[in-house]
């Protein structure tokens, strides 16, 4: 495996690793959703790689070698000595749902040495629950499914996604990586602390919030949030919501607010908030955080030799930690050490296997990472 | 430098493209750090102030439920549960506390558990049972110490175990009541095996350990029974050979100190294949009940015998009425039941046999005696309780009820107290029988004294009349007569009296006017007022009537009495006599005449009043007491001093209360005495007293006062001098007694009335066939025919009913009225003829004609 990574920023390329690559099967890119529309990050990449699949989406941070930043395009060439990968993609209508969507999107892939699907998925007309339901129903158990939402920085507004393409909205991007000699390995680590007391999902639709212990949910929001309130749906990243049915304490998610509906005073999830589950405040400490990054790469089965690591985090994490969010990409350097290279986005929702049941579920407020090697 | 400041400067210097960090991006940078350092700072702040809050009230909520869910689990608990603070002071509590307890909160709050409890719990004593002290209720205390906010406090659980005592105490005393048992019981159980050795013994604690367990233990039965006799030694063996069960074997063991009676029963006991294992049963020391036994039956024959000892008749019933105790002293009383009389014997068949063999002479019809002997309601309350036997014999029977609800009976031969009483009330009778007789004889005794009295006052009184006298002779006839008027009062006193105490003394009301009582007073009161310096004065009331029905012998009998008393009493001054009238007390006015009916058809019931005033020596208070009663006078001295026989107040008093009045006597020691008589009357007419003849009654006061008896008579024979020689002769006398002729002629000729004599009742009768008389004057007891005899043959054969015949009798005694009116004479005088009376009588019918 090889790896070359650049970055463009202050309207200039500057390539930061190479190891010599010459023909990638795949380009994976990170910018921000100004640059999807007012630059042409496939055009710009498409010169420099034309034979490649070239990939990417909008986000609210990029990560790449083990810094973050914004506002750039992150790019990562990767050229597989002993495997390949394919693409699909898909455009969300308003009469496909999102585990339709997920399952016509896998349809486009071949079954055959299928290991790992890697998702790029719209931030903000998904359900990323759904989704991921309609695509574990026609994949093997054995195939991984991780990636991520696309992102809007902290405004919540329109999110792009780009298959060998310009990036564009309400769109669905899957990678399939086949090959009996890739090692992949996820891991998927919060550090969020709960805090306050348990309340009952006392109404829900889907993903939307009515009520928590028959109150408004919105209400108890702006409540904790005080002046950060007038900086919803964004601010509400900074107390995320772990939910959990009642008395199952080790299958406990995290969803973070997508929108708010000031007239149903009601909040949208990037996930399903079912009625009767419990639901718990949660809130970040700096520390906490960064040891949560620094779980999920200890927990990675890591081998000799090169590999990728493809870091999904959650937008909520580095709103919260400000310029303080690159520690966390750092601990997963270090841990990981100088064979592996980095990159990643923050994320509107992240997908990777559940740590306690392995199947695939939306994450939010985590850090997930995925590596990727070849034996 | 900071690691984020390192890549702000790494950035800042990308920024600018050289060495040289772009220094704006860079404190831009900076600047946002600290903004995001402090927004997360805020964040984290009010999150943390939030959640505190958040957590406090669902904290304080969830205390409050808590709270609540705690005080429901107190009050329902059963226990009593009290908060205790370091000093053991009492916080808080449950309901069942302050009920266990009996006091309110505040109140306990002011208590310590000493107060509370008898024995305080403690943290040494956390657990125990006490009472409450107030209310001796068990409890069961448990204190346990909490630790709130760093604070020793305990609690304290009050359990409520007056059941689980009364539940221990009731088997306690169960427990103690077997051990009580067995042991004064002297009960014991005892098993021997097959050769009949004892090989247990249980609950085995002779009473006096007279007898030790060792002694027993081990030895068979024919060694413990060999002081058995030998008949009962040998049914023993039997029994115990053919394996018998067997019951209340008595037999002697040996003891310590000289033998000891057990009784003893047993019952064979077998394995479950049949196989004899010996025997088990149990055993008493029956020693004391034997000599409780004798002593009982001693006591039970020294009581036999004291009751059979003594005299009188002594029965027990039980409470079902079975005789269960008698001794033979009752046989001997009622000798008729003497075979019925058994114990268990029904206390009703003894009544029914007294009754069927007539034992008894009953005081009642034998079904009404039956019925109240036999009833116990009645039995205790007989009340005659003395009978006569058909033998001769008085038996008193005194029955009383026993505690246990017999009857004990008690019954004694009385025949010679009964003789006794018997003796007693006959000498009574008669000795009042003699007292009436002497009664009698005083009466006739009288009678036999006034015929000569009356010749020495007739005579005595002619000769007076006399003018042929020498001042000596007139002297001694004056005396004679004064004394034999004297004797002759002591005489009717002595009659009255006699009359009064036999009972033959009875008001005679006959029709007279207030001025014969007047007139007989002045006539009287004046010879006896002497030349003494004394006023005498009537005072007759205003309304007072004039004529009256009554009995004026009587009412002059007293008024004489007590005007002679005033005179006998006084030296000076003035003896006034006051009339009045009122109309009688209404509820009396009938029943108090003798006549319930008026005599007259417009006759009225009044009282009429009378008083005696004088200004004589009085009477003390000590004196008045026995003023009335009969021999006395006033001082034991007066008789002698002033003469009289002493019965003339007893007698006033005695009529008058037979007038339904009264004799009262009001006096002071010196200044004089008022007496006054007070008599029921039948008033006659309306008019009155002064309306009628008010000029006479002054005239008549007026008169009375210096009016001397012979000036009475002089006055009184010359009117009829004067009538007598138109009109002859007048009367005829009959009378047998030739002195009676001559006193009687005399005075008839002093006062001018012509008569002719008859000497019985068959001369009289031809008399009056042949020569028409205006009036008879009767004796009664005369030969050939009495004055009865003859009075009836006037008015039947001879026709003449209107003729007045008045009889003149010595028979002063009750009785002889009434004959003479049923004969049908007129009137009535007796002997010795009192001449006032006989000239007042003769006025009366002759002028009637």
């Amino acid at each position: 495996m090889k790896i070359r990574q650049q970055i463009f920023e202050h309207d200039r390329w500057t390539t930061l690793t190479d190891d010599g690559v010459t023909q990638p099967q795949l380009v994976l890119f990170f910018t921000s959703a100004e640059i999807c529309r007012s630059q042409t990050p496939f055009h710009q990449l498409q010169q420099q790689f034309p034979e490649s699949h070239i990939a990417g989406l909008s986000t609210g941070g990029e990560i790449l070698a083990d810094e973050v930043f914004d506002d750039t395009i992150a790019a990562t060439a990767i050229e597989l000595e002993k495997s390949h990968v394919r693409t699909a993609q898909i455009r969300l209508t308003n009469n496909l749902t999102s585990s339709d969507a997920g399952r016509r999107l896998i349809q486009q892939l071949p079954i055959e040495g299928l290991r790992l699907v890697w998702l790029l998925s719209d931030g903000l007309k998904i359900n990323g629950s759904e989704l991921i339901r309609g695509c574990r129903e026609l994949l093997p158990g054995k195939v991984m499914i991780t990636g991520g939402l696309a992102g809007d920085g902290p405004d919540f507004n329109t999110t792009y996604t780009g298959c060998d393409a310009e990036p564009e909205t309400e769109q669905l991007v899957a990678i399939g990586f086949y090959g009996e000699h890739l090692q992949i390995s996820s891991s998927s680590f919060g550090g969020w602390d709960h805090f306050g007391p348990m309340r009952t999902v006392t109404r829900s639709a889907g993903n939307v919030l009515y009520e928590l212990d028959g109150q408004p949910a919105l209400a108890l929001y702006k409540h904790y949030l005080g002046d950060e309130a007038e900086n919803l749906p964004g601010s509400g990243l900074l107390f995320p919501l772990s939910i959990r049915p009642s008395h199952q304490e080790e299958s406990a998610v995290v969803r973070t607010i997508l929108a708010v509906d000031e007239t149903s005073n009601s909040l949208t999830f990037a996930g399903n908030v079912p009625e009767g589950y419990s639901a718990q405040l949660m809130r970040g400490n700096f520390d906490r955080l960064i040891e949560g990054a620094a779980n999920a790469a200890e927990h990675l089965k890591q081998q000799q030799g090169r590999g990728l690591a493809l870091l999904v985090s959650c937008i909520g994490r580095k709103l919260l930690m400000g310029q303080r969010i690159n520690d966390e990409v750092e601990v997963v350097a270090d841990i990981l050490g100088p064979d592996i290279a980095l990159t990643g986005f923050y994320s509107y929702g992240e997908i990777a296997p559940d740590g306690y049941t392995g199947q695939c579920e939306l994450h939010n407020q985590t850090m997930t990472i995925t590596l990727l090697q070849e034996d | 430098m900071h690691k984020l400041l390192q890549r702000q400067l790494a950035k800042a210097k990308r920024r600018s493209g050289t060495d040289q960090p772009d220094m704006d991006y860079l404190l831009q940078l900076i600047s946002d750090s600290y903004e995001e350092a402090d927004k997360e700072h805020r964040l984290a702040n009010r999150a943390a102030k939030l959640m505190e809050e958040e957590l406090l009230a669902l904290h304080s909520e969830h205390i409050h439920q808590a709270r609540q869910y705690f005080e429901t689990v107190l009050s329902r608990v059963g226990d009593g549960v009290l908060f205790l603070d370091s000093n053991q002071r009492i916080q808080n509590g449950n309901k069942q506390a302050e009920i266990l307890l009996d006091q309110p909160l505040e109140q306990l709050q002011k208590l310590s558990l000493e107060q509370l409890f008898a024995d305080p719990p403690n943290r040494n004593h956390h657990q125990l049972e006490t009472q409450i002290q107030h209310n001796h209720c068990p409890v069961e205390l448990l204190l346990s110490q909490l630790t709130h906010e760093g604070q020793q406090e305990s609690l304290l659980i009050i359990r409520d175990i007056s059941e689980r005592v009364a539940a221990q105490d009731k088997l306690r005393q169960s427990k103690s009541m077997f051990r009580d048992f067995a042991e004064s019981s002297s009960d014991w159980f005892w098993e021997t095996d097959a050769k009949h050795r004892m090989i247990s013994l249980t609950g085995f604690t002779p009473v006096l350990k007279r007898i030790n367990r060792e002694d027993i233990i081990g030895r068979s039965r024919m060694e413990l029974m060999k002081n058995a006799p030998p008949e009962v030694f040998e049914q023993h063996i039997d029994d115990l050979n053919a394996h018998r069960p067997f019951r209340d074997l008595e037999y002697e063991l040996e003891g310590n100190s000289g033998p000891i009676l057990v009784s003893v029963s047993g019952k064979p006991r077998f394995d479950a294949e049949g196989n004899f294992l010996g025997y088990r049963g149990t055993a008493r020391d029956i020693t004391e009940l034997r000599k409780t036994d004798e002593y009982l039956a001693q006591i039970e024959n020294r009581l036999r015998t004291a009751i059979g000892s003594i005299n009188e008749g002594i029965a027990l019933f039980d409470k079902d009425d079975h005789l269960v105790l008698f001794n033979d002293r009752t046989k001997e009383l009622y000798p008729q039941l003497a075979d019925k009389i058994q114990l268990g014997v029904s206390y009703s068949e003894l009544a029914h046999t007294l009754v069927a063999r007539k034992a008894l002479q009953l005081p009642t019809d034998t079904d009404t005696w039956l019925k109240y002997q036999i009833s116990k309601e009645t039995r205790y309350t007989v009340r005659i309780n003395t009978a006569e036997t058909t033998d001769g014999r008085f038996i008193r029977a005194l029955e009383y009820p026993t505690p246990e609800g017999g009857t004990v009976g008690i019954y004694s031969d009385v025949t010679d107290t009964q003789k006794l009483q018997e003796q007693l009330r006959s000498e009574k009778e008669r000795a009042e029988f003699a007292n009436q007789a002497k009664s009698e004889f005083l009466a006739n005794m009288s009678h036999e004294i006034r015929t000569p009295m009356n010749a020495i006052i007739g005579l005595s009184h002619l000769a007076l009349l006399s003018t042929e006298l020498s001042p000596e002779q007139r002297e001694y006839l004056d005396k004679i007569h004064y004394s034999s008027k004297q004797l002759l009062g002591i005489l009717n006193d002595i009659l009255d009296f006699s009359k009064i105490e036999a009972g033959k003394l009875a008001i005679e009301p006959q029709h007279f006017e207030l001025s014969d009582l007047i007139t007989h007073t002045n006539t009287l009161l004046t010879p006896l007022l002497d030349n003494r310096p004394i006023e005498h004065q009537w005072q007759i009331m205003p309304d007072t009537p004039t004529e009256f029905f009554g009995d004026l012998m009587r009412i002059n009998q007293i008024l004489s009495n007590l005007g002679s008393n005033a005179a006998k009493f006084t030296q000076k001054g003035q003896i006034k006599i006051s009339i009045s009238c009122r109309p009688a007390a209404s509820q009396n006015t009938e029943a108090g005449l003798n006549q319930s009916t008026p005599p007259y058809p417009k006759a009225r019931a009044i009282d009429l009043i009378i008083a005696v005033q004088d200004t004589g020596i009085g009477i003390s208070d000590e004196q008045k007491c026995r003023l009335f009663t009969a021999f006395t006078q006033a001082d034991a001295s007066i008789t002698r001093q002033f003469g009289g026989t002493g019965l003339g107040l007893a007698i006033s008093k005695q009529l008058c209360e037979m007038m339904q009045g009264e004799l009262s006597v009001s006096s002071e020691v010196g200044q004089g005495s008022c007496f006054t008589a007070q008599l029921r009357l039948w008033a006659h007419s309306d008019q009155t007293y002064s309306s009628k003849t008010n000029a006479n009654t002054q005239s008549h006061a007026l008169a009375s006062q210096r009016l001397i008896p012979d000036t009475a008579l002089k006055a009184t024979s010359t009117e009829t001098d004067n009538r007598s020689e138109t009109n002859q002769p007048v009367i005829l006398l009959v009378e047998d007694n030739s002195i009676n002729q001559i006193v009687a002629g005399r005075f008839l000729n002093k006062i001018g009335i012509r008569f002719e004599l008859a000497e019985d009742g068959e001369q009289a009768i031809e008399k009056i066939k042949h020569q028409h008389f205006r009036l008879v004057l009767m004796d009664l007891q005369m030969p050939v025919m009495d004055g009865l005899t003859a009075t009836h043959k006037i008015r039947e054969e001879l026709g003449l009913l209107d003729l007045p015949i008045i009889a003149m009798t010595a028979n002063a005694m009750e009785g002889d009225k009434e004959r003479c009116l049923e004969a049908g004479m007129s009137d009535y005088l007796s002997k010795p003829i009192d001449f006032t009376n006989l000239k007042e009588k003769l006025e009366r019918w002759l002028s009637n004609n």
